[in-house]
């Protein structure tokens, strides 16, 4: 690291040390007392994040079971398809009925 | 004068002299540490309201196991991370908006730096820094701010932190050292 380099970072970390206390807004007392005295509710937060958490969480379930469902229901069936075609190529080629014993 | 105690039992009677005196005693000192975590003058106020209405709420709740400074500043740290991470949650689902969006731009983004502390000239050096003290765990990042903007004392932070003064320590220690290599690596691609 070149020394202009430490010399930035040593700048920033000390900008920290100029930092003057802020003072708050001189209406904020009776905003709060006006918040005490109505008894205004505060916000709840996380309603909508647990609402899309659990939406989220749904979905991928359903999704995923959906994807095994059809993986398990499909693919022998696609093999099935292939055996047949495979089978009927070889009857055609060999014209006899004792094919399956070539393959199977 | 009045006491911790004497003011609690003022303020569960009902007294509002007494919570305008609370008020006065420690308003700036949670809004200062509101604004040095959450780097924003409105959502600063916003927590200094809410903090206040908490200590209302629950100041009989308060067992004087510790002095009513620290009690007030663990309500502050918990209301400013609670709300730091209801907004990691809203940049979250924004980043996984902007996934649907045609635009394909963040929706969210944190507003700029304003801190009503920071000189003119400071201003650049200050952001920065504040940038990369937001990239600390929240731990380190409650240590560093309790010890360096506060200026409160190892013994003070474990209390409020609910830790030993050791592992505040090792807090600052590796705040400062990430705290480099944020800016370290900030300044290289600059």
């Amino acid at each position: 690291m070149t020394n202009s380099n430490n010399k930035i970072i040593d700048d920033t970390v000390n900008s920290i040390h100029s930092i003057q206390r802020a003072e708050a807004s001189p209406f904020l007392f009776n905003k709060i007392i006006n918040r005490i005295k109505t008894g205004t509710p505060e916000p709840i937060y996380y309603t909508g994040a647990w609402f899309l958490r659990i939406a989220v969480t749904g979905v991928v379930f359903i999704s995923l079971n959906a994807i095994t469902i059809w993986t398990v229901t499909k693919q022998p069936q696609k093999q099935i398809n292939e055996q047949m075609e495979l089978h009927k190529i070889a009857q055609e080629y060999f014209g006899n009925e004792h094919v399956s014993s070539y393959f199977y | 004068m009045l006491n911790d105690r004497e003011l609690i039992e003022a303020i569960l009677g009902g007294d509002e002299a007494a919570f305008k005196m609370l008020y006065n005693m420690f308003t700036n000192m949670v809004y200062n540490t509101a604004l040095s975590i959450l780097q924003q003058q409105s959502e600063a106020e916003d927590i200094t309201q809410d903090v206040f209405i908490e200590i209302h709420k629950s100041i009989g709740k308060f067992r004087q196991e510790s002095t009513l400074k620290t009690w007030i500043y663990k309500i502050t740290i918990t209301k400013c991370y609670d709300y730091l991470k209801r907004q990691k949650t809203k940049k979250r689902f924004a980043q996984l908006t902007s996934l649907f969006n045609k635009e394909n731009k963040l929706v969210y983004d944190k507003p700029h730096f304003e801190h009503p502390g920071v000189a003119l000239e400071n201003k650049e050096h200050a952001s920065v820094l504040f940038l990369a003290i937001s990239k600390l765990t929240i731990k380190q990042q409650t240590a560093f701010t309790l010890s360096k903007i506060e200026q409160l004392s190892y013994q003070e932070i474990a209390e409020i932190m609910n830790t030993t003064t050791s592992s505040v320590e090792s807090l600052l220690f590796r705040a400062t050292r990430n705290l480099r290599i944020t800016l370290s690596e900030y300044y290289k691609n600059k």
